[in-house]
């Protein structure tokens, strides 16, 4: 009790209100501009967060990504163009319904669910993530090996179809983690003899280079964005919203939970629990024939909910076992890791404090949604006749001053670029670069583990399994790497009978 | 058109050859590390691990067909790609003028020129990169307290 009343009286904080604040209007901006995703707003604003307290730092990222999971909707309904991937799934049946005149009621829609959906994920994070974290504490670091295994294979496996390159993406990421002293001997790994390399990457550049300049270059090069549809005057957007409360209650139920559920499988995202949710939704409803046609809202809130849901679901595992469900809980968590303040089930007992302002900013970012939401959608339509082009720019400039404020050094310039080039590349070339950033972030978590395992068991790996619940994550892990070769045998078979 | 195959076949086993020299590099690398004395692990054996997966990854990258249909590419706008280059080398420029010239005198013209290569007219990309120019001064400079260089304008207020 002592620690809530702690975590109210610093989220009350004037600084933290206006930190909520500001980063929710930066990622409602961000989120409208299509191409823009809610990983890139959060990269934007960690250097900004670098200055800040844990909590407010925190706050920051919480508020933008989930105004900029809702913003999307918003270019996906009058543009056809999906602010964010996590709109991706239900953007054609938005814009045919935009196009029918029912754009207000749409986005209504999506505003109020995406607000429920982000309650529901909060309340699921706020019971889960204690009671999983009472469990955690009498894990070893065998366990936490094998999970953070299970947590980096999850996330190779549900980036695409080319799982080599999803593979090889988490490999460059770990190897980009072993760069300055190790952890067991201090010995330098990598450094070419440059002293700025010898306490690792910096965080910040990386981050930035890999996620924010990639997407600048491919926007300046796409061709621009069209005319967005006109919503008619007066539009009362959230007329009949009780009704549709009542009417759509188990769709939403349903939505949230796989969202929220989907949030939490490392590697998951915003967008995975979006089409996950809308797939289901299409099996399971009762009015088929409406689908496609410009007529059905069903999908649309199925979806809306999921997404908003999934990114509360995202800090179940990143908090208690440092495991980050999604690319952005990996910055965020990366942020408390320079802040020093570690995740993992230990938090509840050092930090139980921060613990829980995360969890009230959740609630609050939520509920500030409806009215800056409701702003968003009014001015929309002048917001999206900005070419996007043009907003590069003072972007590139941000990117470059947000390097160089980490460590006040040149250095992290030139690591934001070359950084950038490797990420075009490796969009260039179909590799998937959120692997990448959870390597990053967990290689030395894992490497932590596994060094600390092989020298408790000097070097005997049978041990690796001695213990039934690091036997069973070893299983679980050795059945996902193997389901593919599984899949390869079966599809002949099928095809014979 | 067997020349376009070949461009296409180069460009399909590029990635891997690429993936391949990174795990081969940091094997090598991993060798120059060593063994803390009384132990059997050292700095070397995670590096090694690593560079060993990034192989198995290559081997299976560029033993993955080579996809008989073009890929849907999104179309390039006109002067795309030129535009996308500079904005490439935008950062290396900051990188080289950033201390000689200070922020606010190298960011202003920056802005200018790459928000007329996006399309801009010659005064709005002057007066938005005087703005950006300011606003990022006062934010980073006078609020945030980064030591932004100043170049010429000494006088500027941190």
């Amino acid at each position: 009790m002592d620690s809530f009343l702690r975590a109210l009286t610093l989220v009350s904080d004037p600084v933290v209100l206006l930190t909520i604040l500001g980063s929710s209007i930066f990622g409602m901006m961000v989120g409208c501009i299509p191409g823009l995703t809610a990983t890139m707003a959060t990269v934007l604003l960690v250097p900004f967060a670098m200055y800040l307290d844990p909590v407010s730092a925190i706050a920051s990222i919480v508020s933008a990504t989930a105004m900029a999971i809702f913003a999307g909707d918003i270019p996906g309904t009058l543009l056809r163009l999906p602010g964010t991937p996590a709109s991706a799934a239900y953007v054609d049946e938005s814009y045919r319904l935009a196009k029918a005149g029912r754009a207000g009621e749409v986005l209504g829609l999506n505003l109020v669910f995406s607000a429920a959906g982000g309650l529901f994920g909060t309340v699921v994070l706020v019971a889960a993530a204690p009671m999983l974290a009472d469990y955690a504490l009498s894990l070893t670091s065998f366990e936490f090996f094998w999970l953070s295994v299970l947590g980096l294979s999850c996330a190779v496996f549900t980036v695409g179809d080319n799982i080599a390159k999803g593979c090889a993406s988490l490999l460059f990421g770990l190897l980009l983690a072993t760069v300055g002293r190790d952890y067991t001997s201090g010995w330098p790994r990598f450094t070419f003899d440059q002293p700025d390399l010898l306490d690792g990457l910096p965080f910040v550049p990386v981050l930035i280079g890999l996620f924010a300049l990639p997407e600048i270059l491919r926007t300046v090069r796409s061709l621009p964005q069209g005319n967005a549809v006109r919503m008619q005057q007066g539009t009362r957007i959230f007329a009949g919203m009780g009704v549709a409360m009542v009417k759509w209650f188990p769709n939403f139920v349903r939505s949230s939970a796989i969202g929220t559920f989907v949030g939490a499988l490392p590697g998951g995202g915003a967008d995975t629990a979006a089409w996950t949710a809308y797939a289901v939704s299409r099996r399971v409803t009762k009015d088929p024939e409406s689908w496609g046609k410009g007529e059905s809202l069903e999908g649309i809130i199925d979806a809306t909910s999921a997404n908003n849901a999934s990114l509360a679901g995202a800090w179940i595992p990143a908090l208690v076992f440092a495991i980050p469900g999604d690319t952005i809980t990996a910055i965020a968590i990366g942020v408390l890791y320079m802040k020093n303040v570690n995740p993992g089930p230990s938090i509840f007992l050092e930090n139980a404090h921060i613990l829980y302002a995360v969890f009230i900013t959740f609630f609050i970012a939520n509920l500030l949604m409806i009215p800056l939401g409701w702003m968003a959608i009014r001015a929309a339509v002048p917001i999206l006749r900005i070419p996007r082009r043009l907003l590069m720019a003072p972007l590139l400039m941000f990117a470059c001053l947000g390097s160089y404020a980490v460590e006040n050094s040149l250095f992290g310039i030139g690591v934001m670029l070359a950084c950038g080039l490797v990420g075009y590349w490796m969009e260039d070339n179909a590799f998937p670069v959120g692997p990448c950033v959870l390597g990053i972030v967990m290689g030395r978590l894992v490497e932590e583990n596994l060094m600390t395992s092989l020298i408790k068991v000097q070097g005997d790996i049978t041990r690796f399994f001695e213990r039934p619940v690091a036997t069973g994550l070893a299983l679980v892990t050795v059945i996902i790497w193997l389901w593919p070769l599984f899949k390869r045998l079966w599809r002949p078979k099928i095809s014979v009978t | 058109m067997a020349e376009y195959a070949v461009l296409q076949l180069i460009r399909h086993r590029l990635p891997g050859l690429v993936v391949g020299l990174l795990g081969a590099g940091a094997i090598w690398g991993a060798r120059s590390f060593p063994t803390p004395p009384g132990q059997l692990y050292g700095p070397a054996m995670f590096p090694t691990a690593i560079g060993t997966g990034l192989i198995l990854c290559a081997v299976a990258i560029a033993m993955r067909q080579a996809p008989t249909t073009p890929p849907l590419v999104e179309a390039d706008a006109p002067g795309g790609r030129r535009a996308a280059l500079i904005y490439a080398m935008a950062p290396a420029l900051v990188l080289v003028m950033f201390e000689m010239v200070g922020w606010p005198l190298l960011c202003a013209p920056l802005v200018a020129g790459l928000l007329m290569l996006a399309g801009a007219r010659l005064m709005t990309a002057i007066l938005v990169g005087f703005c950006i120019s300011v606003f990022t001064w006062v934010v980073f400079a006078m609020v945030l307290r980064v030591p932004l260089p100043r170049g010429p304008l000494f006088f500027l207020p941190y």
